[in-house]
């Protein structure tokens, strides 16, 4: 190949060269995007394909037990107003809790993380409060709490604090043993260790923290609004079942579905802003998401 | 400069020698040996059961900011922070004014052949690359003596032999002093004043061997009469013992 080459003038092997980088570049880019439609249109036919079946499945059943996809479409459009109403709520309890679980999270696994001792007491504690189903908590906390807000944003926090304590620990934690050498070496206080090492390294394993607690939060106001309540979305799913009314059943579950994506996007895009800003992302947490 | 009188009975026993203000000085021995212990005592970070060492005429009794450069077999990069950030990371800790280091900072990421790459995130720089970088934060608050782990000792052949030539120009341009752990023999004589060959488990100070080749040492010498003898030397004294009596 070189001796060719040398035959050649440079710069017609450069031009050789240059086309034959395009070409395969361009024929990467037209396999990438017609892998992209390819995938796209599995997705939407996954989708397709089991709105069919859930009309098939309705057509055989009563519209008491199954109604069918167009039924629930109607409903979910004449219930609007109904719904949106109940959203708010649900939307105020999941805020309220997953502020005070995350950010309860977060501080207690901070003073766990920075003493070996702490954590040595209360590690059974945890472990055994997480086996705790904390959904069976929702009546007793009715009993202390009344029916307002209350019982719910505090079964919200109580769901959404585990994930972030959990995290919060493993992510200031898990810093490199020679990174502490480094640090202890020149003297660093443990404030600097904590706000130059910890803190960066923990950093994303917090945010993921973030996104399952918001996760969980929602499982927990829902929850709690089945127990006690009249208003929000768990409130209306209990009553409409109490009017044998299967369609608004549906209909709020679909916009549930709907809000808990919402809410787990809007997080994951503030990880990817936040990793983006602070060069973080890297490394570290890429070996982690490979590992789990 | 050191003086390690009757050390602990562990990992290191009766060692003691001393090293001189802009020295290089390399230990060297069988793995397990406690060369990188012995490197740590002198950093202050592991303490010492008996015996003492004695920095710039004071005796260590713990980590002293500002005195010691550590580089170890990895880079130790913090992955968020650019090359400049990662070197004037020591500067933050004292608590000095970052500006007044940014030139020397460059100055020194000149030296180590890192120019250009100031502003890079480390996961953008070859393992060499981040070891330089490595070398810069060492030094850029002046320690009194640079302290290095097997620095070297994850690179491949030809970086690490690049690497030998980069720290060569370095020493010669800061004139620290250097107390270098390998267990590549060759690495050792090649880049030092005087060779400090320990026993195995728990170390004791087998030999101290001067160099004898000039300065500044070049590629070349490693294929000298005097390189190889020295080398054969090294080998012998680093086989002797109870692994040597076995026979191969």
């Amino acid at each position: 190949m070189s001796e060719r080459a040398a035959e050649m003038s440079p710069l017609a092997v450069a031009d050789d060269l240059h086309q034959a980088i395009d070409a395969a570049r361009s024929a990467r880019r037209r396999r990438r995007r017609r892998d992209a439609l390819v995938l796209n249109g599995a997705r939407v036919a996954v989708f397709v394909a089991a709105l069919i079946l859930w009309y098939l499945a309705s057509l055989a059943t009563s519209p008491l037990i199954l109604p069918g996809p167009v039924s629930v479409a109607t409903q979910l459009v004449r219930s609007w107003g109904l719904i949106v109403t109940n959203l708010w709520v649900t939307l105020g309890e999941i805020g309220l809790g997953f502020a005070a679980g995350s950010a309860i999270g977060i501080f207690v696994g901070t003073a766990i993380a920075h003493s070996r001792r702490l954590e040595r007491i209360l590690r059974p504690y945890i472990a055994t409060s997480q086996a705790v189903p904390k959904a069976a908590l929702a009546p007793l906390f009715v009993l202390w709490l009344g029916f307002g807000l209350g019982p719910k944003v505090t079964i919200a926090a109580l769901i959404s604090f585990f994930p972030l304590l959990e995290n919060t620990i493993v992510g200031l934690r898990r810093v490199d043993p020679d990174a502490l050498k480094l640090f202890a070496s020149l003297g660093a206080s443990s404030w600097q260790v904590f706000v130059k090492l910890r803190l960066p390294h923990g950093l994303p394993y917090i945010l993921t923290g973030l996104k399952v607690g918001i996760v969980f939060a929602t499982v927990g106001a829902v929850i709690a609004e089945f127990v006690t309540s009249n208003k929000g979305l768990g409130a209306l799913i209990m009553q409409a079942q109490g009017n044998f009314d299967t369609r608004l059943m549906f209909a709020v579950i679909i916009v549930l579905t709907v809000m808990g994506v919402i809410l787990y996007e809007i997080l994951q895009l503030v990880e990817r802003w936040a990793l983006r800003t602070w060069n973080l992302g890297e490394g570290e947490i890429d070996s982690r998401r490979t590992e789990a | 400069m050191f003086d390690l009188a009757e050390g602990g009975t562990y990992a290191l026993r009766d060692v003691s020698f001393d090293v001189r203000e802009g020295e290089f000085v390399s230990l060297i021995g069988p793995s397990g040996c406690g060369k990188t212990t012995l490197l740590y005592c002198i950093s202050g970070l592991e303490p010492i059961v008996k015996g003492g060492i004695v920095l710039d005429g004071r005796p260590v009794d713990g980590p002293r900011s500002g005195e010691v450069g550590l580089v170890f077999q990895k880079a130790v990069l913090l992955s968020w922070r650019t090359v400049l950030d990662n070197v004037l990371l020591p500067i933050e800790v004292f608590g000095r004014s970052r500006t007044s280091y940014v030139r020397r900072a460059t100055e020194l990421i000149d030296l180590v052949g890192l120019t250009g790459f100031a502003d890079s995130l480390p996961s953008k720089l070859s393992g060499g690359m981040q070891q330089r970088a490595a070398i810069v934060r060492s030094l850029i608050f002046e320690p009194r003596v640079l302290l290095m782990d097997e620095p070297f000792g994850a690179l491949d052949a030809q970086t690490r032999e690049h690497m030998n030539l980069v720290l060569l120009r370095v020493w010669e341009a800061t004139r620290k002093t250097i107390v270098f752990v390998t267990h590549d023999l060759e690495e050792a004589a090649f880049l030092s004043d005087r060779v400090v060959v320990l026993t195995e488990r728990p170390g004791t100070v087998r030999e101290i061997v001067e160099v004898p080749l000039p300065r500044p040492r070049t590629l070349e010498m490693r294929y000298s009469e005097d390189f190889v003898r020295l080398a054969r030397r090294l080998r012998r004294l680093l086989d002797v013992g109870p692994a040597a009596a076995v026979p191969a």
